[in-house]
């Protein structure tokens, strides 16, 4: 069988794609996090609420829980699903931006563990709309995910403006 | 020669294959799993005389050793402990209990749990708190680390921006076979059982509702009810009545930082349990802090160092019951110090203390010293 196989010229090329295609995958669709769908319907909630009109969402190519937020055939957002560490779990959150790449709403949709949950508090959340990342008050009781959340938006913003970049 | 390059193709295929469903695997079940952490004082401690040098020897100590360790079953099922070296010799459990998620934000707790009262028996690792020690409020009137068996619900209220906890644990062990526990200069802080074969006369409750919906600001309110565990059966001289009772606040604005605590304990059936004890415990605990503290570097780097200066007056014998009032139990504590926070996690710790009593007009003091982590 084997013999077979190999007398056939095209197998090392096969296998090459094959060991591409698995190496390639695990990067880029196996690594995404699937959302529970408790978190999805929250997701879902809050974006229908933020943008109140007729819209259509359609995974992004960067990940495929970041989306084009489309009305009337213009983009007038991006809602990206995001999760981040807390101290010993993970929360889910929502990041709306404008087409501009601006933040325009965050929303914390589950946040898992006893510690930390202060971060889900609006108020808070609201600072990262009109601060820089560094003026951001702490929270006592919930440093570590402050720090995380501070990352996890930091890191996403930069990312959204680095793929806008790529599509032009 | 052939099947060279295709069985090497086929293993290296198998090798990723097997890659590719570790992947997937670890990208299904990573919300589940085993959890490490830690944390860890160790401090020096040096008594001074009138003109700061040192009138006896020093100490050094691993204070605390802490080893977190958690299992995540399932993203509704977690298992909590924490193992603690105290002084590297004494071991024990510090929490031990099963967190069972009835929603998002609200779950049953059951084992060996933290009493939610005040603000350092719950946020007790070093970098988070000033200081190289505990306050000594939470040492003698809140007996942190105070953790007792039982079960208890915990949630959160995002709306309303409330965390809040209630639990039915076992109370402190007041009086053990002749011994009393209970005494007027520590309160009782002997009587903590720590999970260790706990002897159970009578449940108490203890709760503690947190708002954190104002900007900067977390307040805590907390209480405690119940009755002492004694080691004889149905035995009301050898018990006391416990009300525990606690309001705190912490508050962060940019470069500064304040926090305060006022806690409250009221114990009855003293009168019986001291003249059946030959004890002395107070019938009325009374102390609280205040603290503020000031980031003096810039907080746009990494590290903080913060300067902070604190009041705390602890008193055990507030007020007492057929017994006479000891004036060297009611206590203050003045302490200024510096934290310098390498990271979060990771800090030095200095300060200086004046020690006073209401019995001497002769201040003590103390010079501190500390390595505080967490991870």
């Amino acid at each position: 069988m084997i013999k077979s196989i190999a007398k056939q010229r095209v197998t090392p090329v096969i296998m090459a794609g094959v060991l591409l295609c698995l190496y390639v995958l695990p990067s880029s669709v196996l690594a995404q996090w699937n959302p529970s769908n408790k978190t999805l319907a929250k997701a879902q909630n809050t974006i229908d609420q933020f943008f109140d009109e007729d819209i259509v969402k359609s995974s992004i190519n960067l990940n495929s829980n970041y989306y084009e937020i489309i009305h009337l055939d213009s983009v007038v957002g991006y809602a990206c699903l995001q999760q981040a560490p807390s101290k010993h779990d993970n929360f889910d959150f929502l990041a709306i931006y404008s087409p501009q790449m601006e933040l325009i709403k965050l929303r914390v949709l589950t946040y898992r563990e006893n510690y930390g949950g202060e971060i889900a508090n609006k108020r808070w959340l609201k600072q990262f709309l009109n601060r820089q990342v560094d003026d951001i008050q702490a929270i006592s009781g919930a440093t570590i995910s402050v720090e995380s959340m501070k990352l996890a938006v930091t890191s996403l913003t930069q990312k959204m403006k680095n793929w806008q970049k790529s599509q032009l | 020669m052939n099947l060279k390059l295709p069985i090497f193709s086929l293993f290296l295929t198998i090798t990723v294959l097997s890659h590719a469903q570790n992947t997937a695997e670890n990208i299904l079940s990573s919300n589940k799993g085993i959890v490490l952490g830690g944390y860890a004082q160790i401090d020096g401690n040096f008594n001074l005389d009138d003109d700061n040098k040192m009138n006896s020897n020093g100490k050094l100590d691993v204070h605390r050793f802490v080893t977190f360790l958690g299992y995540k079953f399932n993203d509704r099922i977690t298992f909590v402990s924490e193992i603690e070296y105290e002084h590297v010799v004494e071991l024990y459990v510090e929490q031990a209990f099963l967190d069972y998620k009835i929603k998002d934000n609200m779950s049953v707790q059951a084992g060996l749990m933290l009493i939610p009262m005040g603000i350092q028996n719950l946020y007790h690792e070093p970098p988070t708190y000033n200081g190289v020690e505990r306050t000594n409020v939470d040492k003698y009137i809140i007996p942190t680390t105070w953790r007792e068996i039982g079960v208890g619900l915990n949630g959160r209220l995002d709306e309303q921006s409330i965390n809040y906890q209630f639990m039915v644990v076992n109370g402190p062990l007041g009086y053990d076979n002749g011994t009393a526990n209970f005494t007027g200069k520590n309160g009782i802080r002997s009587g903590r059982q720590k999970g260790a074969e706990v002897i159970v006369s009578d449940f108490d409750v203890a709760g503690r509702v947190s708002y954190f919906g104002m900007l900067g600001w977390n307040f805590g309110a907390s209480f405690y009810n119940g009755k002492s565990e004694t080691s004889e059966f149905e035995a009301d001289s050898t018990q006391v009545g416990i009300t525990m009772m606690g309001i705190d606040a912490r508050y962060n604005n940019g470069p500064f930082q304040a926090r305060g605590q006022y806690t409250l304990a009221n114990l009855e059936n003293t009168a019986e349990y001291n003249a059946k004890t030959s004890s002395d415990v107070g019938s009325k605990l009374l102390g609280y802090y205040i603290e503020a503290g000031y980031n003096i570097l810039n907080r746009k780097s990494d590290n903080d160092l913060i300067a902070f200066a604190r009041y705390e007056n602890y008193n055990t014998h507030e007020e007492t019951d057929g017994i006479t009032t000891n004036l060297a139990y009611d206590r203050v504590d003045r302490t200024v110090g510096l934290t310098y926070k390498l990271n979060k996690g990771a800090a030095f710790k200095a300060d200086y203390q004046l020690r006073s009593n209401e019995a001497s007009s002769k201040e003590t003091k103390h010079f501190n010293l500390g390595v505080a982590v967490w991870f």
